[in-house]
């Protein structure tokens, strides 16, 4: 019996810890759940920071102004740090100047970290005078308390920084940051020339994903065009095509027209705005244009109609009624990605009414992608701007074109053509010690074609085609490397299958004459090289000849080769950090560092998902590559990203080089980049002019660009083989049909690479 | 005496009874009633003797005119600073007598008809016509020596100048001293009037106080003695006569424009005053005695903010094209465009040349460079206010479009407003439907008041599309799309309506009127008026909106790419009326108002001419924006060649 009783309260006992064990699992889990619905909503701090750290939002007051200053406190006009006006504390004045920031203002930016102001404060002592950082919530409550001491130095005006990190627990979209000076010790204070800065990471910005919505819609009502129905669709009449809508009166609707707003944009739906034509049977019809935004749900979000009531319409004839209906800031709140956008037109009187070619177009022009402006001209102290180093906007570089008085191709013999370079064309530049300036080298029906400058006739010429060479397909790349260090480069050529060095030897001769013969060329070499490998070509380390990094991508592994003695010896190997190789990676090599006289390797890549940015030098002693950038380089990728192209440059005659950047995501992104004591640095963005027809090179849709000493020995050119795709769609990956463009035909343009300021 | 001849003498009595009834003025301006004749009542016999036409003319002199008020004449004009007048008069009587004289003059050009010709009453702002007499207001009438009963006619002769507030009204006061500025004389035909009555002052007293002596009021309101002699009790009189003169004075403001640029105190501090001021241009005394013009400083509000792409380009010469400007709007991200304000100048006499050589006026918007981002606006003001005239400038202002149409973002503006000063003494006249709206800036739920200052007439030429009809406005501007792989995405189209005027610009023609409901077709939305043979589309935004406008299509080629161009604004009492043309006498109507529609202003005015860059939010419908139009590569000039106000 005792048994038995045990056995019972164990199995209760049992029961009640499964209920209890059931139930907190189940309650964990629906906080768990909220927790994180809450986090995606409403903080504007991850947990995992990705991106280098940027200044997401940005302000400076001057005092000049207060536009926007909610309370400036006393405002002094006896001293100032610049203009005439400054905030004042003194004896009876324990508060100063607060500036405010709802959180949900804050653009762009998906984590914010800290915040620094910094301000001129002027004063004899400051006594326990604090800089203040609270965040509070919607009804004012005070969430999070923190101050930095003011301690000015000995001079008159001194410029002092506040540093405050953001707690990611009270970083809601509804709360809002509060700064202000604490007179606390009842001082005699001033305070001008206020900075505030709020930093954090802005991934994506870099991202060349963009999904580029299609906003501007036109309906002829014709066949094959998106309409909801085709139910008023007629032929008695049309402005253009066959077909035009018809709305018979007393209330008909028109054909409509639907998209959802995740097709129609990323952002917030602002604007509409419409056009039709319309040809009412007798004149005055009583119409609405309608603009209607209904959920998932089919109920209605949103619904606005503009009435031609009061306007004058003629009978028999087609005219043209617009209108523009705005989507009010507390309807955009309610707007979802899966709302669909209804157009159409309400015939509300008796009157028949024809329509056709509907204009659509959504949103409007207000925002740009992107931060705030980083360059504030406002401020009474700014007459001049300081270009910085790393931010936008930089200085504009224009390079001057060089006439070639052709279009797509290099060189025009008679009725032969020559250079009809296409973008995926492999095109190099090449030494020459003979001829004095770099030459132009290319694959053409498998044979190779050679161009140099003449600079009496301020033209290329053509210096010959080889003979056929199997190896010369359209996938083979081209390596040009000095090996034996004489000036002149032998030509690498890599496919799958094999790989060859030649040696060219173009005729040396100073007139403007075109080469027809062929172009002698001999193999110097013939065997395998690995072409997943990733090449690149150098004087790594110092000794006068060129070598070739080869990187196995897959292991990082690398190997330092030369071509001695008719084959390739091993100088050196070793292993690059993960991921640092790949076929985006970013790689140049150069002299960029000032007084360093050793090889730099520069590669910036994408370490799963993350920018990174890493320089090596060649250390000639270990025969290996040492990493020179270090924690304090993190600014590295906010120059560099993986995707660009890097060339290797000398625009300012000094010892070091430069590079070229290219950047083509959404933005045509050509900088020079130059390096100081201080590092890398952004020295201008690169823009055109002197080309014909308003033909930048920036409009192109596809870009290739090639820097060398083309016209010259001293100073570097950049050839731009440009040309757009006439497919129906192109995303920028492939093209099977070039131009298409009638008024920005394919060409090829060239450019001096130089400062021109 | 037969019936016939006795019915003859009938209707000849009856004719005469009727005649002698009729308060016949021209008789009374014939000059002769019972007790004297009047006649070869003559004015300006001192000037231009030679000259035995009707209309004379007389250019303003502006020496001094800032203190003084303008003076017609000067002595610099005149030796001694008058105009001389003679009248004969005859006496009938049988004994000598004396008579009493008064002259008035009035300015015939800008006035109200004294009669309204509904009423048939005084018309009620024929207090505002500008009219005046002897300075000195304690002389009323002027008594003659003795004029014998000799049957003969005996000359008269005596002396008057126009001067400003010539009713010496209080509002033109200041700590006791006249600034009769405040009330300049108008431009325009002048007329007077001479008044002679018997010298008794049982005669006089027919006459009232306030028609003797001008500068007091009938009750709370002043009377016009022309209406009063005219069409009032005194062209009933018995004992007066008035005879109007045969000459009349054409009165021409011609501002020298050589004659250096004042720079107004308040905008830069002495320091900077000091440092860039010149002989020619400066805040001296000098100049602000001669000077006709001062540099202007716009006044910009912080809501115009531009956050403008960092591009600096030559526009109108330097090949920049619709694609470029689609490049640049589609592909700049926010952290690279500028922040800024359209500027002012920060020192003075940088940008604006008196050049006294040539008698023009230069202007220019300042270049840009790298790092030194700025649209700066510049223009001229006159100093000397005035009220109603046809304002005539001829100008090369800056073309507005390149080769390729494309706008260089600057609004050419020919415009006059409030002169401005300390008190109440240049508001317009009463709003008697709710008022005005009270600030020129506050937004529909701006108090109303009853009078107000500010007044503003406008040119402004810029590229913008007109307004009307209403059905077509605004036109649909396709969004650019920023795919770079895809280019006919970002180089969108602008709609055909706006392409059928690419070459053209808008003469936009605004009256500010503060939102005044007082005229019997104050309307909203678009309505039409017609004048001559010409139609006009009105426009008003809504009821609070406190201006009215029309706009034109002209070709920016004509108005601004030939040597020069005339634009004239003619401001009524009752209408205001725009012209452009190649020459002075080939102008077209391009706008115009009238007190039907529109509250026309009545207070005093200066003249502003100026080359800015507009925030094009305020021109709703702009093919271009403001922000995605390049800095200036290079000075943007414009010259002013002549200013005349008549």
């Amino acid at each position: 019996m005792v048994g038995k009783g045990k056995s019972i309260v164990f199995l209760l006992l049992s029961i009640i810890v499964v209920i209890a064990g059931w139930y907190f699992f189940n309650t964990g889990k629906k906080r768990e759940k909220k927790e994180k619905e809450s986090s995606v909503e409403n903080f504007v701090q991850q947990n995992q920071p990705t991106g280098p750290l940027v200044t997401i939002f940005r302000k400076e007051y001057d005092l000049e102004k207060l536009d926007g200053i909610v309370n400036p406190g006393l405002i002094s006009k006896s001293v100032a740090c610049s203009g005439t006006q400054s905030s004042e504390m003194n004896p009876e004045i324990e508060y100063g100047i607060n500036l405010e920031f709802p959180l949900e203002n804050i653009p762009g930016g998906s984590n914010l970290l800290e915040a620094k102001i910094s301000a001129a404060v002027l004063t004899e002592d400051a006594g326990e005078a604090q800089w203040v950082l609270e965040i509070r919530d919607q009804a004012q409550k005070i969430l999070f308390w923190n101050s930095v001491l003011i301690a000015p130095g000995k001079h008159n005006w001194d410029t002092l920084e506040f540093s405050f990190a953001l707690p990611i627990e009270h970083l809601n979209s509804s709360h809002s940051l509060k700064f202000y000076p604490w007179n606390k010790s009842l001082k005699s204070l001033w305070i001008d020339n206020i900075n505030l800065r709020l930093i954090g990471t802005a991934s994506g910005i870099r991202s060349s994903n963009r999904d580029f919505k299609k906003v501007n819609y036109f309906l002829s009502y014709e066949e094959g065009e998106e309409l909801t129905d085709e139910g008023c669709i007629t032929e008695d009449i049309a402005r253009t095509g066959n077909r035009s809508t018809f709305l018979k009166g007393n209330d008909s609707y028109s054909n409509s027209f639907t998209k959802t707003i995740r097709e129609i944009t990323e952002d917030t739906l602002r604007r509409v705005s419409l056009g039709v034509w319309i040809y009412p049977e007798q004149k005055n019809p009583f119409l609405m244009l309608v603009v209607t935004i209904k959920n998932a749900s089919g109920q209605t979000v949103f619904w606005e109609g503009r009435s031609s009531e009061k306007l004058e319409f003629s009978a028999k004839k087609w005219q043209k009624y617009n209108a523009e209906i705005a989507i009010p800031p507390d309807k955009r709140k309610e707007i979802k990605p899966d709302d669909e956008v209804v157009i159409y037109l309400w015939n509300r009187s008796p009157i028949k009414v024809y329509a056709d070619d509907l204009e659509i177009v959504y949103g409007d022009e207000l925002t740009k992608r992107g931060l705030l402006p980083y360059a504030d001209m406002n401020l009474s102290s700014r007459e001049n701007y300081t270009f910085d180093r790393l931010h936008g906007p930089f200085r504009i570089n224009y390079l001057n074109n060089i006439q070639l008085n052709n279009t797509g191709y290099l060189v025009k013999d008679g009725n032969q053509k020559f250079g009809n370079f296409f973008p995926t064309d492999e095109i190099i530049t090449l030494n020459s010690a003979i001829i004095q300036s770099d030459l132009l080298l290319s694959i053409s029906n498998n044979k190779f074609e050679l161009f140099r400058w003449c600079a009496e006739a301020a033209k290329f010429i053509f210096l010959g085609q080889s003979n056929p060479f199997a190896l010369l397909e359209k996938s083979t790349k081209l390596f040009s490397i000095d090996h034996d260090g004489d000036g002149s480069s032998e030509v690498l050529a890599v496919n799958e299958t094999k790989s060859s060095l030649y040696k060219l030897n173009p005729t040396s001769s100073s007139s403007c004459s075109n080469t027809l013969d062929n172009l002698s060329c001999n193999v110097v070499w013939e065997g395998e090289f690995d072409s997943d490998n990733y090449l690149l070509v150098n004087d790594f380390n110092g000794d006068g000849k060129e070598d070739i990094l080869s990187v196995d991508i897959s292991s990082q592994k690398w190997d330092l080769i030369n071509f001695q003695n008719k084959g390739w010896v091993i100088l050196a190997s070793g292993n690059f950090p993960v991921n640092c190789f790949s076929r985006t990676s970013a790689v140049s090599a150069g002299h960029f560092i000032p007084s360093n006289k050793n090889t730099q390797l520069l590669i910036a890549y994408d370490d799963n998902l993350k920018d990174a940015c890493l320089v090596f030098e060649f250390n000639k002693i270990t025969n290996s590559f040492k990493e020179i950038s270090g924690p304090k380089d993190l600014y590295l990728t906010q120059i560099f990203s993986s995707g660009m192209k890097l060339f290797n440059t000398n625009v300012d005659d000094d010892v070091q080089d430069e590079l070229l950047i290219f950047n083509r995501n959404w933005q045509f992104d050509m900088k020079l980049i130059d390096c100081d004591s201080k590092g890398f640095y952004v020295s201008s963005s690169v823009d055109f002019k002197g080309y014909q027809n308003s033909c930048n090179p920036k409009y192109y849709e596809i870009v290739k660009p090639l820097v060398g000493k083309f016209t010259d020995t001293n100073h570097h050119n950049i050839l731009m083989v440009l040309n757009n795709c006439a497919d129906k769609k192109y995303d920028g990956n492939s093209c099977s049909t070039y131009g298409g463009s009638p008024d920005l035909p394919d060409q090829i343009q060239l450019y001096d690479l130089k400062l021109y300021y | 005496m037969n019936s016939k001849t006795l019915c003859l003498y009938l209707i000849l009595f009856l004719t005469c009874i009727i005649h002698a009834c009729k308060p016949n003025s021209s008789s009374k301006l014939a000059g002769e009633n019972d007790f004297f004749v009047l006649s070869d009542f003559d004015v300006l016999t001192n000037y231009q003797p030679e000259n035995k036409k009707e209309l004379k003319s007389i250019e303003l002199d502006y020496f001094n005119a800032m203190d003084e008020g303008f003076i017609i004449p000067t002595g610099r004009q005149i030796s001694g600073g008058y105009f001389t007048f003679s009248f004969s008069v005859k006496n009938k009587s049988d004994k000598s007598q004396k008579y009493a004289y008064k002259i008035y003059y009035q300015n015939e050009s800008y006035k109200f008809q004294e009669i309204d010709s509904l009423t048939g009453k005084e018309h009620e702002y024929a207090h505002e016509n500008f009219y005046g007499s002897w300075e000195d207001s304690t002389i009323e009438f002027k008594i003659t020596g003795s004029i014998p009963a000799d049957g003969e006619f005996h000359q008269i002769s005596d002396s008057i100048r126009i001067v400003g507030n010539p009713r010496n009204e209080e509002m033109c006061f200041d700590h006791g001293v006249n600034k009769r500025w405040k009330r300049n004389p108008r431009v325009g035909t002048y007329g007077f009037l001479l008044a002679v009555s018997l010298s008794d002052s049982t005669s006089l007293n027919t006459i009232p106080a306030h028609i003797k002596n001008i500068c007091l009021q009938d009750g709370n309101k002043y009377q016009s003695p022309y209406y009063f002699f005219n069409h009032g009790n005194g062209a009933k009189s018995k004992s007066v006569l008035t005879q109007f003169s045969k000459t009349s004075l054409k009165v021409i403001a011609r501002p020298d424009l050589g004659s250096g640029m004042y720079i107004k105190g308040g905008h830069f501090n002495e320091d900077t005053l000091n440092a860039y001021s010149r002989s020619d241009c400066a805040s001296d005394t000098a100049l602000f005695r001669t000077a006709a013009f001062a540099q202007f400083i716009h006044y910009i509000d912080a809501s115009t903010n531009l956050e403008n792409i960092p591009e600096i380009k030559d526009v109108l010469h330097g090949n920049y094209t619709k694609r470029d400007y689609n490049w640049n709007r589609s592909f700049y991200s926010r952290e690279d465009l500028i922040s800024t304000t359209p500027r002012t100048a920060s020192v003075p006499c940088q940008t604006v040349y008196s050049d006294p050589v040539n008698n023009k006026i230069v202007i220019h918007n300042p270049k840009s460079e790298p790092g030194k981002w700025r649209k700066e606006n510049v223009g001229i003001i006159s100093r000397h206010g005035m009220a109603y005239g046809k304002v005539r400038v001829k100008a090369k202002l800056t073309e507005l479009l390149n080769k390729d149409n494309m706008w260089n973002g600057l609004t050419n503006a020919i415009w006059m407003i409030n002169q401005e000063g300390e008190g109440d003494w240049n508001l317009r006249r009463a709003c008697r439907k709710e008022g005005y709206m009270a600030t020129y800036w506050g937004g529909r739920n701006d108090k109303r008041v009853n009078r107000v200052g500010y007044s503003e007439i406008d040119f402004e030429i810029l590229k913008t599309p007109a307004y009307c009809p209403e059905q077509t406005f605004p036109p649909v501007y396709k969004l650019p799309v920023p795919n770079p792989y895809d280019e006919a995405s970002w180089n969108v189209s602008w709609p055909d309506e706006i392409m059928a005027h690419d070459g053209d610009i808008t003469v936009a023609c605004t009256n500010w009127d503060m939102a005044c409901w007082e005229p019997e077709k104050f309307g909203v939305g678009c309505n039409t008026i017609s004048y001559k043979d010409q139609t006009f589309d009105l426009h008003r935004w809504d009821h609070w909106y406190r201006a009215l406008t029309e706009k034109t299509y002209a070709p920016d080629d004509s108005l601004f790419g030939s040597d020069y161009y005339y634009f004239e604004i003619d401001w009524r009492p009752t209408e205001i009326i725009w012209r452009i043309g190649p020459e002075a006498d080939r102008m077209r109507v391009v706008g115009y108002m009238n007190d039907k529609v529109t509250s026309i202003p009545n207070n005093q005015m200066v003249m502003i001419i100026t080359q800015e860059f507009h925030n094009t939010k305020w021109w709703p419908g702009s093919p271009y924006q403001q922000s995605n139009i390049p800095f200036p590569l290079n000075d943007i000039f414009g010259e002013i060649y002549e200013v005349v106000i008549e």
